[in-house]
């Protein structure tokens, strides 16, 4: 992206339109009292190539409040509100206007924030700015009006944040670019184009990743080489005391640094895998008996070390931890071994340790930000490590049953099935979000978006936790259920995170759900089935659970059920089920 | 000579782009006047990625000069040389 020209930028994004994998469309109101319609483009098309069939709709120029408000159905708002435009021609009027005026208009300015913000609360993202003011100060000593005047409007913003709202720090890339790259006061004056290309180019990098993430496209896992990533040098060559690891001297403390970046990571939720052409014992060996070493075995959900070709460890990894390649990073110092994965592999993101490894924390930083969001992260996300590291217990007990009946039933597992609370809304919209594979209509939801369906009346969303003799699995499957007439309901979405497949929970999560239907005075139940390049071992959910299927459009398949003759399987009776409902 | 043939392809090639034509439709003597497609939101457009390209960056007087396609070409080239 960082080469493409412009024009090829526009290009390249219209063919993409109509090859985009995704089939629902990801739509983005960009709103703004300038002209940023160039940078429509750049988002598209990032979004684009990854996947996402993203439309962006400029707002109207100049209309943020009420633009948004009538808009309040797009999934995600990205705000440009420039300090210079509060108010008409308000860049030259503010050095003349009187400090009453400037509150007049600062007033304005207020209540215009909290219109947006109200308005925005359930889309899934709000990308704003914060209010910039480094383009209209001229004077180095002393303060500045405009200064002070960003400064009260950030700290409205900052205050009333909502949950799905990021703040972007524009300065921040202004001052990287240095400020006549990024501004352009003479487009300003006859566009209101302040911003340069080069600055579009820059920001959108910046919000790409939130963006994907919540369009549901997920960084999970980060898979690690050992030799000159976690460490300098060859522990199969130098040793235990001869790698390069530690506190007091350089180059030691570079590798020390990136460990603890790595370890954050890992306690943010992020999983971590090895993948080393090395000796198994020499790496544990680290991980056990180095002094310096922050990393421990027990971090990491799966452990390649071996001669193999690592692009079967990182096919092998996918498949024992159940997630796409496409929510795999890879961290490798090796040209060779980088290109292999790229080439076979163009899912997983690659990133090169350097060999300069002063500039290993900027690449590092890059990979941070394909995981870290700035949002809040639920209980889940903090214990997913160790319930990735129960599941290899798990799969290694698996091999020993000649039956895989006789290995669930062996497992103790048990379902706890409740309403969503204020406390478990956050949860149960982030797997809304994330959840791929088991989801049989990828339907994305806010927690503000879900609070608008519990207000509707006798709509019902089950949150179901899952635990085995193991461990506790968390919150993890979610069933939302809306009510049509009288005695008819619907199956708006059905999904269970992949860390849960396999186990036939989702007939007895069905079964159980249309139970608790029935003895609500429901008779009839639909669904339907709406097929992405990712849900296809769904495909035939509803009809092996004995629904009938009644109609097929656009492929998506429709069911119902009468859940007066709906007949109760015991096949699963092994599983055990509470709820109070 | 061969550089300046590969300048006014170029921009040929950029304004098919921008305007989301085919390039045996982009012709010296188009204009916003005669095109459709060219309206001031793709005339910005069109300015902003010349000056991508050739790394150049055009006065607000060199702006409004450019009324057509051979202006605009003309502008770029005396950037250029």
């Amino acid at each position: 992206m960082n080469t493409l020209k412009f024009h090829e930028i526009i290009s390249k994004n219209r063919d993409l339109k109509d090859r985009v994998k995704d089939k629902v469309s990801y739509k983005i109101l960009l709103s703004s009292n300038i002209v940023v319609d160039q940078l429509a483009d750049f988002i598209e098309f990032g979004l684009r190539t990854q996947g996402v069939n993203a439309h962006v709709v400029v707002g109207d120029f100049d209309n943020i409040a009420q633009g948004v408000a009538n808009n309040r159905d797009v999934d995600a708002h990205i705000i440009f509100w420039d300090i210079g435009n509060i108010a008409p021609n308000f860049f030259s009027r503010m050095n003349f206007l009187s400090k009453a005026e400037i509150l007049k208009i600062e007033n304005k300015v207020y209540k215009e924030i909290d219109l947006v913000l109200e308005a925005t609360k359930s889309s899934k993202i709000l990308m704003i700015n914060k209010f910039s003011s480094l383009m209209y100060e001229s004077n180095v000593i002393g303060e500045n009006e405009v200064q002070n005047i960003a400064r009260k409007l950030n700290d409205r913003l900052e205050n009333s944040k909502n949950d799905n709202q990021l703040i972007i720090n524009i300065d921040n890339i202004i001052c990287s670019l240095g400020l006549k790259n990024a501004i352009n006061l003479d487009k300003f004056l006859i566009y209101r184009n302040l911003f340069t290309l080069d600055f579009f180019r820059a920001y959108s990098q910046k919000i790409i990743h939130p963006l994907l993430r919540s369009a549901g496209k997920y960084k999970k896992v980060l898979v690690l080489d050992c030799d000159n990533t976690l460490w300098g040098g060859i522990i199969g060559e130098d040793g235990l005391s001869g790698i390069l690891l530690g506190y007091e001297k350089q180059p030691d403390t570079y590798f020390y640094n990136i460990q603890s970046k790595i370890k954050k990571l890992k306690n943010k939720g992020v999983m971590l895998a090895i993948c080393s052409k090395n000796n198994p014992l020499d790496v544990v060996n680290v991980f056990h008996n180095h002094p310096h070493s922050i990393l421990s075995e027990d971090d990491f959900v799966s452990i390649k070390c071996n001669w193999d070709n690592k692009v079967k460890n990182i096919i092998e990894i996918s498949n024992e931890l159940n997630l796409g390649l496409d929510s795999f990073v890879f961290l490798d110092d090796s040209e060779f071994e980088l290109k292999l994965v790229m080439e076979s592999l163009p899912e997983v993101a690659c990133f090169r340790a350097p060999i300069d490894l002063k500039d290993y924390i900027d690449v590092f930083s890059k990979i941070e930000e394909l995981f870290y969001d700035g949002r809040a992260l639920t209980d889940e996300d903090f214990l997913k490590t160790e319930m990735y590291n129960a599941e290899s217990i798990r799969k290694n007990i698996e091999l020993k049953f000649d039956n895989i009946d006789d290995y669930l039933k062996s497992l103790g597992l048990k379902l706890s099935i409740t309403t969503i609370t204020p406390e478990n809304i956050n949860r149960v919209s982030q797997l809304t979000l994330k959840t791929n594979q088991f989801n049989l209509t990828t339907i994305r939801y806010s927690a503000g978006e879900l609070e608008d369906i519990l207000r509707i009346k006798s709509s019902e969303i089950f949150a179901i936790n899952v635990s085995d003799k193991y461990g506790d699995y968390g919150l993890t499957a979610v069933v939302i259920v809306r009510a049509l007439e009288n005695d008819t309901s619907y199956l708006d979405s059905f999904l269970m995170s992949c860390r849960i497949i396999g186990r036939n929970l989702e007939y007895k999560i069905f079964s159980e759900v249309s139970q608790i239907l029935f003895k609500k005075h429901f008779k009839i139940l639909h669904a339907s089935y709406v097929p992405t390049s990712k849900n296809g071992q769904t495909a035939d959910f509803y009809k092996r659970v004995g629904m009938k299927e009644v109609n097929v459009k656009n492929g998506i398949v429709y069911y119902e059920l009468d859940l007066e003759n709906f007949k109760i399987s015991t096949d699963f009776d092994y599983i055990e089920v509470n709820h109070e409902l | 000579m061969n550089c300046e043939i590969s300048v006014d392809l170029k921009i040929k090639e950029i304004t098919s782009s921008v305007l989301s034509l085919p390039l045996e439709k982009i012709n010296d003597n188009l204009s916003p006047a005669n095109c459709d497609q060219w309206d001031s939101l793709r005339h910005m457009n069109l300015i902003s990625a010349i000056e991508d390209q050739f790394e150049i960056s055009f006065s607000d007087h060199e702006m409004s000069e450019m009324i057509n396609l051979i202006k605009i070409t003309i502008l770029t080239k005396a950037k250029l040389k």
